[in-house]
């Protein structure tokens, strides 16, 4: 099982930075890209017939025909992707859109555009290492892209053999 | 009581009133009314009565004494009848009288049916007075009574009691129905005095012109019998006479005095300051000012009076009032000495003095009762100017709130300007750069000796046409298949290599080349996404130049596809997830102004998208329906517009959102319809339910020509 | 925020082509020794072999959870070689209860203490704190700082588990390694931490579980070794490993002058629950080091600790959750597969087969040195030492050695297999930080353990005898 990330984003020059700002991730985690709504649902799709577990969701707001904030509230809905983390990456989401994400979607996070590549990745790894406690996963897979200090204790908690 | 100073409420005036205009005619000498008084009473105190009333009226009038009510009543309905009957059985009109009546002059058989009344066939007779006597029983019932007979409503009453208290007249007093009170015993001749004075009264009144006024009044229609005193005699007077009177009094006293004269503007007293005189008006007019803290008040004018400082007497001698000529004006001047000389000497000058204080202060007390109705008038106009005030004010603060707001959008199109204005210059050279960038890379690449493969990574990344995710999707899993290796898979993918023969030969050369594949592969997409880009903000730029144009005059080729497409570039972000269809058809380039057309396109299209709240689809229709016109239809499928709001919609200051100021609203359709009026064009709109559509139609030839001028 | 109503799935492993095989090959060989006579093995001795062999091939493939075949052989061993067996068969057979028994062993309630223990360090923070507190001396330059980093994880290691400690102290060296260029440096320290919490817990019978094992097994054969007895016996070797794994790390990998700067605070829990803890782990290791003062065995010692903790609600229901279960049930199969072999005559069997003397003593001491250290590379050293510690104690009364010392010697060797990412969990901490590559946690685990190794099989054992401790 690997986990994987989702990155919704309709620009393709946007979706391709997003992408290569995220490569350092590729060799632990899987990263997919998605171009519209029912792409990103053919994605979560692929991996679960892949048995890899979607763990966080980037999201541009602004879609076509849809809103970002509209996909994250539908991934709640399914098993395979409630507990999904979920980060906003927009420019443009209003007030009104970004309570909603937060209230009824439970949005984790909010990168603004023009993202900072750091800032990208350090949320992407801290909202890694938060899905990996939250469920109580096993980190060692992971550990090279989460936030190490914070899954310790969970290593802890496993005995030697 | 003087009938003049009833006031018009009073029911019984108005009622005699009417009844005498719509009644009667102009009387003539060959018709005169019958005219009958009754007695209600009961002897002894019915003889007594009718003996002082026959010496009163003498045969002005008949008497008829009735013992009570219902047989006055009778009486009258009988007398009433008659005209009928006269014809065929002349019949005494006592035969239905009872023949109690007392002493001489009462209705006795040989005096009923006077001839001239009873030849007076059809003309029924009038009732002047009423003498009821208070043993009736209870005087209001019994002149309720009376009154059901229309002809008893007009007659005076006259009471005559031996009782010290009543409580049985509220309800004529209220109804004015009583005139006289007499108490028993009387003096003689009081009764038959008072009952000449009513008679004459009453005949003045209802039959004006009656010649047996003549009988009872003298040639000043004032009642013969008058009071003695020279106070009531002199309020009967007019203001010249009793000043004349006054003047002459004083002057029988003090001999001749002499007249001033002045000319209009002299001050003939002064507000608080002492006065020892008063001034004898003769002629002219006198004006009384009052300085106040907003300003001089000229308070009486009509209504001064001819005594001018007698009012001051009552102050300690300090006068309340400037008192100024308005007109040439002659006077007699009075010390108080001199007045008061004049007043011991002679009662005249008593009597008349006081009744041109009366007279004054009444006048007065008038003005300012009618001042007190007129500031109550006033401060309701006053009110009613108030309300229609503040419902200005809160128009106007309406309208310059949507003003500031239409402003803040000139200011904020005069920015984009001056920013579309500064971006021009690194915007270009982005774009240069962008394409130096690939060009040199590929030099460089080429200059290499490993630089093929990173060449042509790099080519293959920058030319890649853009595809679907999942179809990339697709392409790696195909890889993986082939490979069976994932992580080189991956790799060879962002290395742009999607063939597995290319994909095996790759990763044969080993890991140095791979490397430089992915760095060329990376360059290549970073170089494409360069230049779409910089080709974007260079395509918002352009818009943001053409739309932020300055006005001036009109220009010749303007492509109205061009200022929607950029309109629509610019309002993007306000039609969110709005569907938008363009159905553009052959249109001839317009002569315009573009920055203008594009304001008319951005407020339909926001006017549009806020209708449809964020959601929903707006059709553009473009069509030339004539070689002289090109038609803009936009059209969306919000909720519509109601009948009564859409034939406002396009007037100023109009919103559909109460007390919001929103951009596109209230003032847009307006902006919009005046910039396509100035256009010489036409705009209007149809709405349903569900459809609601802007016409936009626009000449061709632009502008009429002195508008461009 | 909403919260997910959704369950987490419980998914079953795919198992992969190794555990295939395992399940067959398990099948395989516990039917073969059921169905085909063998010479000289009573039936029961047969079944016994069979569940012996189950066991071999489940716990080297891990077809299924270590724990899990070890209460599969606790579960087989009732049903087939017990006088509660299905088909009731020939020859002696232990009651049932005995083999339950092996879950309650006394060396299982030393575990339990033990655990408790270093549950509640981590608790009250007990284990940074004295981490700090030990590092000072050795704070400044690199080499020093890696000694000891390296010293600390030992001692800590002595009392709680291996992996617990090692990421106790990866926690503590994660920023110092963030902070490190990119480089061998970073190779040494991050192997530093799992190369001395492997050999700190050779140095008591709590340390890690193959001792507990050993231990349970010579206690079975009324060889019992006290807690302070088994230290006398390890650290000596422990020490030497530890500095010898300084020495290749730091020449290898850690320049003198790397840059390495560690502060620690040290900030101890001063509540009252936290003295109270402080008092009864104290107590009990004072206790456990003193056995042969007051002879009372560590077990029962370790079993106060949980009493007291319990009693005084230090610790609660949520701590005895929180323990490390299967690793106390992996060793209680370990203990019940040797209680099954001793009983079942399988060991005389084992002995009949081959004429063992014939071999040179140290030649047997080597190879089963080599097995261990070999087999414990690949697979769990529990389950390694559950196999080995059975067979090597049932050939040692046979030959001229203290049975004690084979045992401790299996034990030892299974705690020096580190040269593998699969070998321990804290070099799965390790290699899983990115820091370590398996080409360089091999060359050092495989001089490290080789050089444990050749001291355990050659030098030890006459060390021990010079010293007159067996």
């Amino acid at each position: 099982m690997r986990l994987s990330v989702l990155i919704l984003e309709d620009e393709r020059p946007v979706r391709e930075a997003l992408a290569r700002d995220l490569a350092g991730f590729a060799d632990v985690v899987r990263v997919e890209v998605a171009e519209d709504v029912p792409d990103a649902w053919q994605v979560v799709e692929e991996l679960d017939v892949d048995g890899d577990r979607l763990a966080l969701v980037l999201a541009d707001h602004r879609l076509p025909g849809t809103s970002g904030v509209e996909f994250l509230v539908q991934l709640l809905d399914d098993p395979r992707t409630a507990r999904a983390r979920k980060v906003l990456v927009t420019g443009q989401a209003d007030q009104q859109d970004t309570i909603r994400a937060v209230n009824e979607a439970g949005l984790d996070h909010y990168i603004a555009k023009p993202w900072d590549v750091d800032e990208l990745t350090e949320v992407v790894r801290d909202q890694l290492t938060e899905h990996v406690t939250e469920h109580r996963l096993d980190p060692l897979p992971h550990l090279r892209v989460l936030d190490a200090a914070r899954v310790m204790p969970l290593l802890r908690e496993r005995g030697d053999r | 009581m003087n009938p003049t100073e009833r006031s018009p409420e009073q029911p019984r005036e108005r009622a005699g009133g009417a009844h005498a205009a719509a009644s009667h005619g102009p009387i003539t000498d060959g018709e005169l009314t019958p005219l009958v008084v009754f007695v209600v009473a009961t002897e002894p105190l019915a003889g007594a009565v009718a003996a002082e009333l026959r010496d009163g009226i003498g045969d002005l009038a008949e008497l008829r004494v009735v013992a009570d009510t219902d047989e006055a009543v009778r009486s009258l309905a009988s007398t009433a009848a008659r005209p009928h009957a006269a014809a065929s059985t002349p019949e005494p009109a006592g035969g239905d009288l009872p023949s109690t009546a007392p002493g001489g002059g009462g209705p006795s058989p040989t005096d009923e049916g006077v001839p001239s009344l009873e030849g007076d066939a059809g003309e029924p007779p009038a009732v002047p007075l009423l003498v009821l006597g208070s043993d009736v029983g209870r005087v209001d019932a019994a002149i309720g009574a009376l009154d059901a007979v229309p002809e008893l409503t007009s007659a005076a009453t006259l009471l005559i009691t031996d009782r010290h208290v009543h409580d049985d007249l509220a309800d004529a007093v209220d109804r004015d129905r009583l005139d006289g009170i007499i108490a028993v015993p009387w003096t003689a001749g009081t009764l038959g005095g008072h009952a000449r004075s009513q008679l004459a009264r009453w005949l003045s009144y209802h039959r004006a012109g009656d010649p047996r006024s003549a009988q009872l009044v003298d040639e000043r229609s004032r009642p013969l019998q008058l009071p003695d005193s020279a106070l009531l005699r002199d309020l009967e007077l007019s203001p010249t006479e009793v000043s004349t009177n006054l003047l002459a009094g004083i002057e029988r006293v003090l001999g001749p005095r002499p007249r001033l004269r002045l000319p209009p503007g002299v001050r003939l007293t002064h507000q608080e300051v002492g006065l020892d005189a008063v001034f004898v008006i003769l002629s002219g007019s006198v004006a009384l000012e009052r300085s106040t803290r907003v300003g001089d008040l000229r308070l009486h004018h009509g209504s001064t009076g001819p005594v001018v400082g007698l009012l001051s007497l009552a102050q300690q001698r300090r006068a309340y009032f400037t008192a100024r000529t308005t007109t040439d004006v002659e006077l007699v001047h009075l010390t108080l000495e001199q007045l008061d000389r004049a007043l011991r000497s002679e009662p005249e000058v008593v009597g008349a003095m006081a009744a041109l204080s009366i007279r004054a202060l009444a006048d007065r007390l008038r003005r300012a009762e009618q001042l007190q109705v007129e500031k109550v008038e006033l401060n309701r106009e006053l009110d009613d100017e108030r309300r229609r005030l503040a419902g200005a004010l809160k128009e106007l603060e309406q309208a310059r709130l949507e003003l500031v707001e239409q402003a803040r959008f000139v200011t904020l199109g005069e920015m984009a300007a001056g920013i579309a204005h500064e971006l021009n210059n690194p915007v270009s050279a982005l774009r240069r750069a962008a394409s130096y960038v690939g060009d040199d890379l590929e030099r460089l690449l080429a200059s290499h000796p490993d630089g093929e493969v990173a060449r042509e990574a790099m080519i293959t990344a920058r030319d890649r046409p853009a595809r679907t995710t999942a179809r990339e999707r697709a392409v790696r899993r195909e890889l993986e298949r082939a490979l069976g290796d994932r992580q080189l898979a991956h790799r060879l993918l962002a290395a742009g290599v999607e063939d597995p023969v290319q994909a095996r030969r790759l990763a044969d050369r080993g890991e140095a080349a791979l490397e430089l594949a992915e760095a060329g592969s990376g360059l290549g997409g970073a170089v494409r996404n360069l230049d779409v880009a910089s080709r974007r903000i260079a395509e918002l730029v352009t818009s943001l130049r053409a739309y932020a144009r300055p006005d001036g005059d009109p220009l010749e080729g303007v492509d109205v596809h061009a200022g929607l497409e950029d309109t629509l570039r610019l309002t993007a972000h306000r039609l969110g997830e709005i569907v938008v269809e363009r159905n553009y058809g052959d249109l001839p380039t317009v002569r315009a102004h573009p920055g203008q057309l594009d304001q008319v396109w951005t407020n339909l299209l926001v006017n549009a998208a806020e209708a449809l709240g964020g959601e929903g689809r707006i059709e553009i229709v473009t069509d030339a329906p004539d070689d002289e016109h090109v038609r803009v239809r936009i059209r969306d499928d919000g909720p519509g517009v109601e009948p009564e709001v859409l034939e406002r919609v396009f007037e100023p200051r109009f919103t559909t959102k109460q007390g919001t100021v929103r951009y596109g609203l209230g003032l847009g359709l307006a902006i919009a319809r005046r910039i396509v009026d100035h256009h010489g064009g036409g705009i209007a709109m149809v709405s349903s339910p569900g459809e609601t559509v802007v016409t936009v139609t626009l000449p061709v030839a632009g502008p009429p020509d002195e508008e461009a001028a | 925020m909403p919260a997910s109503t959704y369950r987490e799935r419980v998914e079953l492993a795919r198992p992969n082509r190794l555990q295939t095989v395992g399940l067959l090959l398990g099948a395989v060989v516990f039917v073969v020794p059921l169905v085909v006579d063998i010479p000289d093995l009573a039936p029961v001795g047969q079944r016994m072999l069979a569940i012996f062999l189950l066991a071999i091939v489940l716990w080297v493939t891990e077809a299924i959870p270590l724990v899990a075949t070890a209460v599969l052989v606790i579960l087989l061993e009732v049903l087939m070689v017990s006088d509660q067996a299905l088909v009731a068969v020939a020859g002696d057979t232990l009651a049932a209860d005995a083999y339950f028994a092996a879950l309650a062993d006394p060396v299982i309630m030393l575990f339990l203490g033990g655990f408790l223990i270093a549950d509640g360090a981590n608790k009250f923070a007990l284990d940074r704190n004295l981490a700090g507190v030990m590092l000072r001396p050795f704070a400044g330059r690199a080499r020093r700082t890696v000694l000891g980093l390296m010293a600390i994880t030992a001692v800590l290691s002595m009392f709680v588990s291996n992996t617990a400690t090692t990421a106790t102290m990866f926690a503590v060296v994660l920023p110092i390694l963030a902070a490190l260029p990119a480089g061998p440096a970073r190779t040494g320290l991050a192997l530093a931490i799992p190369v001395a919490a492997n050999v700190g817990g050779i140095g008591t019978p709590v340390g890690s579980p193959p001792n507990a094992i050993a231990l349970g097994a010579l206690e079975a054969q009324g060889e019992g070794v006290s807690f302070l007895g088994w230290m006398l016996l390890a650290v000596p070797l422990m020490l030497v490993v530890l500095l010898a794994s300084w020495w290749l790390l730091t020449r290898r990998y850690i320049a003198a002058d790397t840059p390495m700067q560690l502060e620690l605070s040290a900030e101890f829990d001063r509540s009252p629950a936290a003295i109270v803890f402080y008092v009864v782990a104290g107590g009990t290791v004072l206790l456990w080091l003193t056995e042969p003062l007051h002879g009372i065995s560590s077990s029962t010692v370790g079993f106060v600790p949980v009493v007291a903790l319990l009693a005084t609600g230090v610790m609660g229901g949520e701590d005895l959750k929180t323990l490390q279960w299967p690793v106390l049930w992996l060793v209680a199969g370990g203990i019940a597969l040797g209680a099954g072999i001793g009983a079942t005559g399988m060991d005389a069997w084992l002995i009949g087969l081959f004429a063992w003397d014939r071999l040179p003593l140290s030649l047997l001491l080597v190879m089963l040195v080599v097995v261990g250290l070999g087999l414990s590379t690949v697979i769990s050293n529990s389950a390694t030492a559950n196999l080995l510690v059975p067979l090597a104690l049932t050939l040692a009364v046979g030959l001229p050695i203290d049975v004690t010392a084979v045992g401790v010697m299996i034990a030892l060797s299974c705690a020096l297999a580190m040269a593998l990412p699969i070998s321990t969990p804290p070099n799965a901490v390790a290699y899983a930080t990115g820091e370590v590559d398996t080409r360089a946690m091999a060359s050092t685990g495989l001089a490290i353990g080789g050089f444990g190794a050749v001291l355990v099989a050659f030098v030890l054992p006459w060390l021990w005898d010079v010293l007159g401790l067996l």
